[in-house]
């Protein structure tokens, strides 16, 4: 319960940039992975270039997981960021960019899996493939950043806080 | 400004942009990219030296520039077996090599192998056989023994198969026809040329439009 309440307060003490960019990233990744789910969806099959390859990656068995297509679980993903960073441009909540932070290892430990599977099982280039596993590895750098730079601040200024009404009261 | 007022203004923003971007990637992404048309034609018409399938003297030629290890090409397949299906007096395909080998380790050999089946007069099962089975053979390091396999079931004399896969013969064969596409500038493949201008389609449907609209 006191958990809840806590993620439920709210900071001014996370500067500006750092939702915005977490947003930007996320609107970035959630573009990219949506394409790739409608060409999947559509059956679009590329053409080969031969600078940038072809969709041996987006078309092969590890494209999809009981049948959903990964980036369909990826646009989620970003989505999920997209709304929970929203939130706390709006209201403030410490409760919503510490989740979108926890969120990042799964969204990075995805990404490294995929890019496991591209080279060293396809070896294959999907060029929307890395775009995701770039912008997922920077919303990770992201959420590692506020998780030990700012949400600890947050942490000891309510301490700090708690303690002088404290003081406060006793004195009064 | 009002906080609700701050809030709606955000929200609306965000949830705006989303479906704009939706909506923008639905159409991108319904048709594959289109590469520009219209300015390239075939540089060398066809001869009989080439692989072709259907009616012999078709009004319409449709000249084909693709590579095995290719799944876009592989995909194509059915389309041109109906075109050859629907208009059986009409139309006339012929395959030339284009193997992508920057992106594509195993399309040169692949090419090789059918020019290969070619001299025992089976170029096209092959050609079949290659598309069918490109996810068991286009990962695999040496795909030359699973070639053979393929050459195998299709009733080919082994032996003779695999002595001519590796000869000079069947690989200036397949250069000959690279060698004509990198003089093109064809940016990849498939590309596909119709009476010797290039075209490309996104459906059986398209493609069929494109004949009867030239009948």
């Amino acid at each position: 319960m006191k958990n809840l309440q806590r993620l439920l307060q709210k900071t001014n003490n996370v500067p500006k940039w750092l939702p915005i960019l977490f947003l930007c990233i996320a609107l970035f990744g959630f573009a990219d992975a949506s394409y790739l789910t409608i060409t999947h969806i559509n059956n679009v099959t590329l053409p080969c270039y031969i600078v940038e390859g072809c969709d041996t990656v987006t078309s092969s068995k590890y494209s999809e997981i009981f049948g959903i297509p990964v980036s369909l679980l990826g646009a989620l993903y970003y989505l999920s960021i997209i709304v929970l960073t929203t939130l706390f441009l709006d209201k403030k909540y410490i409760g919503a960019i510490y989740i979108a932070s926890l969120l990042t290892p799964l969204g990075l430990i995805a990404s490294a899996y995929f890019m496991v599977v591209m080279f060293g099982i396809l070896k294959a280039l999907c060029i929307y493939c890395i775009g995701s596993a770039i912008s997922s590895t920077i919303l990770f750098i992201l959420g590692i950043l506020y998780i030990t730079r700012f949400h600890n601040n947050n942490a000891y200024e309510q301490k700090k806080e708690g303690s002088q009404e404290k003081t406060q009261k006793e004195k009064g | 400004m009002k906080a609700s007022h701050k809030s709606i203004l955000i929200w609306s923003c965000i949830i705006g942009g989303i479906i704009l971007l939706l909506w923008f990637l639905t159409s991108v992404g319904t048709k594959p990219q289109q590469t520009e048309v219209g300015t390239i034609s075939l540089s060398q018409p066809a001869t009989a030296q080439d692989h072709s399938k259907g009616a012999e003297g078709a009004a319409f030629t449709l000249v084909e520039y693709s590579d095995f290890e290719c799944p876009a090409c592989a995909a194509r397949g059915p389309v041109l077996e109906q075109l050859l299906h629907e208009f059986p007096n009409d139309v006339r395909i012929i395959y030339r090599h284009f193997p992508l080998t920057s992106i594509h380790d195993n399309a040169m050999l692949a090419a090789q192998a059918t020019e290969a089946a070619a001299i025992q007069g089976k170029f096209w099962d092959m050609h079949d056989v290659l598309f069918n089975t490109q996810q068991q053979w286009s990962t695999e390091e040496s795909p030359q023994e699973y070639f053979t396999k393929l050459a195998n079931s299709i009733g080919l004399n082994t032996e003779q198969f695999t002595t001519d896969i590796t000869s000079q013969v069947v690989e200036n064969a397949v250069k000959e026809d690279t060698k004509e596409a990198e003089k093109m500038k064809l940016p990849g493949t498939p590309s596909f040329f119709l009476n010797g201008q290039k075209i490309s389609f996104n459906s059986y449907e398209e493609l069929a439009a494109l004949i009867t609209k030239n009948e």
